[in-house]
């Protein structure tokens, strides 16, 4: 390999496989994006409900930190017996792999809210749902906020994996890359999807920012 | 107003917290609940909106019994203000103020003036806090906009449990006096629950003492400090009051320095002594301090002529009082027999003299104390 020729290599791969390129971006956007919100729409109600039921709590969180220990090739390789290849096992599998921090971080920020607003709102006469939606809800939305943003962060990263069962993705490009011996393709996989995954994290930091409720920022 | 009948609780733990409740609290007076820790005075409170459940009995208002009322409403209709305050600090000064009135559907301009009219009750400016947040005030100032938030949608009844405990005692002190002020103008029920006698004292229309689950006297403060109904409730105000730290007593209404004379001494002498002290009695003790009584300058002149009499001859016994005696008792025996002072002694030995200006001195300000040693002999 010829150090000198590489770069030019590389934006010449860049150039000529940008179509390709740019579908596999879509693609593992695509992917992300469900998979995520997916995760959210599970995770959020789930760590509202087990912070009601505290013995619940333990665990489901602890199967979700199960989830979250098997390694991310092989949960691919696990679901592909049961749901054949394609979007869903990848959809399927990055859900899975995304439950466990939100799940745990609005469990921590619905529980960690403190508890003489709660018994102010419901002596004052709140229902449930007003405590939950004006109380709860705005005073941990950092906490889970920060939660979405580690789970999308991990999401872009292991979704580079989601060609294995056949969902495309970034991780296509790296994977021909490695196929045929091309470094330069490989990067012109690896290199968005850690742009994608750095530029998300900034996203969401500044999103997290701005749900933090500016009466809880005046303390600090 | 409000009406306990045979109210019990058992919490699932098998604690007995209440026993037979029974208590009518009236239509605008100022009811403070007070106890040890486990009392049951903050579940009775609590079960006045229904935060806590009876295991056994009825509570009504206005003769409807609150467990045939919807919690969430009848909450809305009694204002609630607890120790940690409680504020919603993701919500402006203004917007917590307005949380139940919003709650009610009350429209925003009838929202607005009240906003300003409450905040204007407390002293604090309309302008300047209705945008504030509630961690950029001091502990002092949030609690009042806890107050006035309980107050915003004119609840008829108010629970406060143990509102201003957690404050510094100069806010506490205000607060207290506030709420006088305030109970003054807008004549609601208030329910207060407080561990602090002083605060009971001072704010309460009547005071109910409660232990181990009932009600063991409840009274108007001046009849609970006169007729305490038993040993619990005379130690209960009286060890509260000296655990405070600043419990009158003998002690400290008294003066140290007293003229004192010796019963064996004639009268010219003793006329002598009150002469160059400047008083009009003297006590008399024996060799070792014991008190003996007082001799007063008028018996010293009636009896001045015949010089074989002595100061034993003329004594008056007056029923000394110990160092641990609390003032309202001091203040009894002023009322009640009129002496001129109250010897005070520890065992037989006489320690000290209680006169009426040493107890106004006293009560004015116990700082002054320290120089308790300056002041003029006996007055």
């Amino acid at each position: 390999m010829n150090d000198k020729n590489f770069f030019v290599l590389f934006i010449e791969t860049m150039q000529n496989r940008w179509d390709d390129i740019f579908v596999a971006l879509q693609e593992h956007l695509f992917l992300s994006f469900i998979s995520i919100i997916i995760a959210i729409l599970i995770s959020v109600p789930l760590g509202i409900f087990i912070s009601r039921r505290k013995k619940l709590a333990e665990p489901f969180i602890a199967v979700a930190a199960i989830f979250q220990t098997v390694p991310s090739l092989a949960l691919f390789g696990f679901l592909i017996p049961f749901l054949g290849i394609g979007n869903i096992t990848a959809i399927i599998a990055l859900t899975v792999y995304a439950l466990l921090p939100i799940l745990r971080n609005t469990y921590t920020g619905i529980t960690s809210v403190d508890q003489s607003s709660i018994e102010a709102g419901r002596g004052m006469g709140m229902t449930n749902m007003q405590i939950l939606m004006k109380i709860e809800v705005p005073l941990s939305l950092p906490v889970i906020m920060a939660g979405v943003r580690t789970a999308t962060v991990l999401t872009i990263g292991v979704a580079t994996l989601a060609t294995f069962v056949g969902a495309g993705g970034l991780g296509d490009i790296i994977y021909r890359g490695l196929t045929s011996n091309k470094d330069e393709l490989v990067l012109a996989g690896a290199l968005p999807a850690t742009i994608l995954a750095l530029g998300f994290d900034l996203i969401l930091k500044l999103l997290e920012n701005a749900a933090t409720p500016k009466g809880v920022k005046a303390k600090k | 107003m409000i009406t306990f009948e045979h109210v019990s609780k058992k919490f699932a733990d098998g604690t007995e917290a209440l026993k037979d409740l029974n208590l009518h609290i009236e239509q605008g007076e100022l009811l403070t609940l007070i106890g040890p820790s486990g009392c049951g005075k903050t579940t009775t409170m609590k079960m006045i909106n229904r935060l806590i459940e009876p295991s056994g009995g009825q509570i009504s208002i206005d003769g409807k019994p609150i467990s045939d009322q919807d919690p969430v409403e009848l909450r809305r209709s009694i204002g609630y203000v607890i120790q940690q305050i409680g504020l919603l600090p993701h919500m402006t000064i203004a917007e917590n103020i307005a949380l139940i009135p919003k709650l009610k559907k009350w429209d925003k301009s009838k929202i607005d003036k009240r906003v300003d009219e409450m905040l204007n009750l407390v002293g604090l400016e309309p302008s300047v806090f209705r945008s504030r947040y509630p961690l950029e005030l001091s502990g002092g100032q949030q609690q009042r906009v806890g107050v006035i938030r309980a107050l915003a949608a004119e609840p008829p009844i108010i629970l406060m449990d143990e509102p201003f405990s957690a404050l510094d005692p100069i806010s506490r002190e205000q607060l207290q006096d506030e709420l006088v002020k305030l109970q003054k103008e807008i004549q609601k029920t208030i329910v207060f629950v407080t561990h602090d006698m002083d605060e009971a004292m001072k704010i309460a229309d009547r005071i109910a003492i409660m232990k181990d689950g009932e009600i063991l006297q409840l009274d108007t403060p001046d009849r609970l400090l006169r007729h305490p109904k038993n040993e619990f409730v005379r130690n209960f105000i009286g060890d509260e009051r000296m655990a405070k730290g600043q419990a009158p007593t003998a002690v400290d209404l008294m003066i140290q320095k007293v003229a004192t004379v010796k019963e064996s001494r004639g009268l010219a002498e003793a006329f002598r002594l009150m002469k160059s002290e400047r008083v009009d009695s003297l006590v008399v003790t024996g060799p070792e301090q014991e008190y003996k009584g007082v001799v007063t300058l008028d018996q010293v002149q009636k009896h001045y002529e015949s010089d074989t009499k002595r100061i034993a001859d003329v004594i008056e016994m007056i029923e000394p009082i110990q160092r641990n005696t609390l003032y309202p008792e001091i203040a009894k025996r002023f009322a009640e027999k009129q002496p001129i002072s109250i010897p005070v002694v520890e065992g037989d030995k006489l320690t000290g003299l209680v006169t009426r200006s040493s107890m106004m001195r006293g009560l004015a300000g116990l700082e002054q104390l320290g120089y308790k040693e300056e002041e003029p002999l006996n007055e």
